[in-house]
């Protein structure tokens, strides 16, 4: 229960035979199929297309459209001179990481209970499955009036829209576990907690993570949703106050940030997913 | 040792029995291997004195203890090894002493010794995963064997596994059944393995499950050191048993002309 990533002995041989693979197939078709290959023609894609744009955004109003350059302008002065995305940017991260931390907690809790206990299943599986198939910003005005304008109501609103991919997905998981497994378990005397914690619950693993993906996009649409239209706060708050104003230079920014933050988190779960199950030998053929 | 009483089992709603009135016992130290036609009710019978499975009525005593439910003085190797994919082979090793609550380094260190004498040291710290399938069913011996069962049952453990491998494991498994007391219960598909490694060959027969036949294997020990198939007794408790088996399954197919249930089925949940 305590692998050691570093010491990953299938990691080496995998990754080496990934580079054979790359390194075969750029002696076969050329320049392009290798990795400075790939990175000079992203970069002179990307080169072009911001000049293009910088042309075409010249010639519009500004109010309609924001040339590369305005948009830099932008970034430095939200970023450095008068900071106001790293407050927004704190507000809805710490929405989305508390809601989102208690969405996991309480949704593997209650699909680990639901996989286990086939009454509690039966009894909790429509509402589950109801509220799943709901898209969660339909809520948003019955949160209004439940919670106010306030943190809570995105608390709320992201923890709704969490929750549920992670029930359903664990359960899943809980109930696909191997019975042969469980019979080794079984043999051993081990007791119900034990039966959890050594074969339930890291059987479970991938799918638990399936589902912790799946909520992250939902909690991060409820976040933005929830910010635009009822508390004007965060990033979302930022997006719509531009917007009134027209300052479409400005609105790139929160948006970008936006995108930073998912993919960050994105990328930050698919690390942690590597480190809590090195047996599982999907991620090392992935090549990072 | 082992004490089976008139055990039988049905499942459901199915009239007939998979195993009706089974009675078996086995001497302390004693290697006994059941052999049969598929589904004459092998697997059933090693989980219900696994204690996995309740019998539908008879008994089974385990060193003078009636056995119910799984207990530490019994240890199943599986026949697809299941060996969890999350764990070393050190951790797999020792998960029967971790449920024990034995301290981790006690438990590394015991489950350890078994590795070493498997040959696995060096395999220790791999996950299942990247090791050859004899390798993963030598961890799965070791897993059994360090919480010192005084049981051992066994479901076709080399039956997923090379003719190579398989007689390699062979003659390891008798290495260490020299070496302790355990009582072993063995279920296989093939005779020459059943006759290399009994004390004593009990053949089943199906529809339903009972027993045919015993037969004590007197062949000098250990067996791994001479060829033991040109003794004549080899070739003729082969022949007896092979012969035993064509004629039940012949019994078998006209008795079931009119039922059609007769797929085997590997592993019953
Ligand atoms: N859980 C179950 N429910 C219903 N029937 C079962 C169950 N488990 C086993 N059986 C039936 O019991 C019979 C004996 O099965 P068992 O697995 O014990 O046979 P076996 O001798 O181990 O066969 P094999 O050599 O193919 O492994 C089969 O006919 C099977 O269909
Ligand atoms: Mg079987």
């Amino acid at each position: 229960m305590t692998p050691k990533p570093a010491a990953h002995p299938g990691g080496a041989p995998v990754r080496a035979s990934a580079l054979h693979h790359s390194h075969h197939r750029a002696t076969r078709r050329g320049f392009l199929y290798t990795r400075t290959g790939v990175w000079t023609v992203r970069i002179v894609t990307f080169v072009i297309l911001i000049v293009a744009w910088e042309l075409y955004a010249s010639g519009v109003s500004r109010a309609l459209f924001a040339p590369p350059s305005a948009i830099l302008e932008s970034i430095i002065e939200l970023t450095i001179t008068d900071g106001t995305l790293w407050g927004a940017l704190a507000i809805s991260i710490g929405a989305l990481i508390a809601g989102f931390g208690l969405a996991i907690v309480v949704g593997v809790l209650i699909g680990l209970f639901m996989g286990r206990f086939r009454t509690l299943e039966y009894v909790l599986d429509p509402y589950v499955s109801f509220l799943y198939a709901l898209p969660s910003i339909a809520l948003i005005p019955l949160l209004v009036i439940w919670f106010g304008i306030d943190t809570e109501l995105r608390l709320a609103l992201v923890f709704i829209a969490g929750v549920f991919p992670v029930i359903i997905n664990t359960m899943a998981g809980v109930k696909n576990v191997d019975v042969e497994l469980l019979d080794v378990a079984r043999v051993a005397c081990a007791s119900e907690r034990q039966v959890v914690t050594t074969v339930v619950l890291p059987g479970a693993m991938p799918f638990i993570f399936a589902g912790i993906r799946v909520a992250l996009s939902q909690a991060l649409v409820g976040v933005i949703v929830a910010e635009m239209t009822a508390i004007i706060t965060g990033l979302g708050g930022m997006i719509i106050r531009f917007a009134n104003f027209f300052q479409t230079a400005n609105l790139f920014v929160p948006i970008l940030a936006i995108m930073v933050v998912s993919v960050a988190l994105t990328a930050g779960l698919k690390r942690l997913e590597r480190r809590l199950m090195p047996w599982d030998h999907r991620h090392a053929e992935e090549g990072a | 040792m082992l004490d089976i009483q008139h055990v039988s089992k049905s499942f459901g709603r199915v009239a007939q029995p998979v195993l009706d009135d089974f009675s078996l016992t086995a001497a302390e130290g004693e290697f006994v291997s059941l052999i049969g036609p598929s589904g004459c009710g092998k697997t059933t019978l090693l989980r219900i004195v696994a204690g996995l499975l309740p019998a539908t009525s008879g008994d089974v005593t385990v060193a003078g203890v009636p056995s119910v439910g799984p207990s530490r003085d019994k240890a199943v190797v599986f026949q697809h090894f299941n060996l969890f994919p999350w764990r070393t082979t050190l951790a797999n090793a020792a998960y029967g002493l971790e449920i024990q609550n034995v301290p981790k380094q006690e438990r590394e260190e015991r489950a350890m010794r078994w590795l070493r004498m498997l040959g696995l040291e060096k395999y220790a710290h791999h996950y299942p995963g990247e090791i050859s399938g004899g390798m993963r069913q030598r961890v799965g011996i070791a897993r059994a064997l360090a919480i010192e069962p005084k049981l051992l049952l066994m479901d076709e453990p080399f039956g997923a596994l090379d003719a190579l491998t398989r007689e390699h494991l062979q003659g390891e498994l008798q290495k260490i059944a020299e070496q302790t007391s355990l009582t072993i219960l063995f279920v296989t598909h093939s005779i020459d393995e059943a006759v290399y490694l009994s004390d004593r060959i009990v053949v089943m027969g199906t529809h339903p499950g009972r027993i045919i036949r015993e037969f004590a294997v007197d062949l000098r020990r250990p067996r791994y050191d001479y060829n033991f198939r040109a003794e004549p007794e080899y070739a003729q408790i082969r022949g007896e048993i092979w012969g035993m088996l064509e004629r039940e399954l012949a019994e078998d197919e006209e008795r079931s002309d009119a039922a059609e249930d007769t797929t085997p089925m590997e592993t019953p949940a």
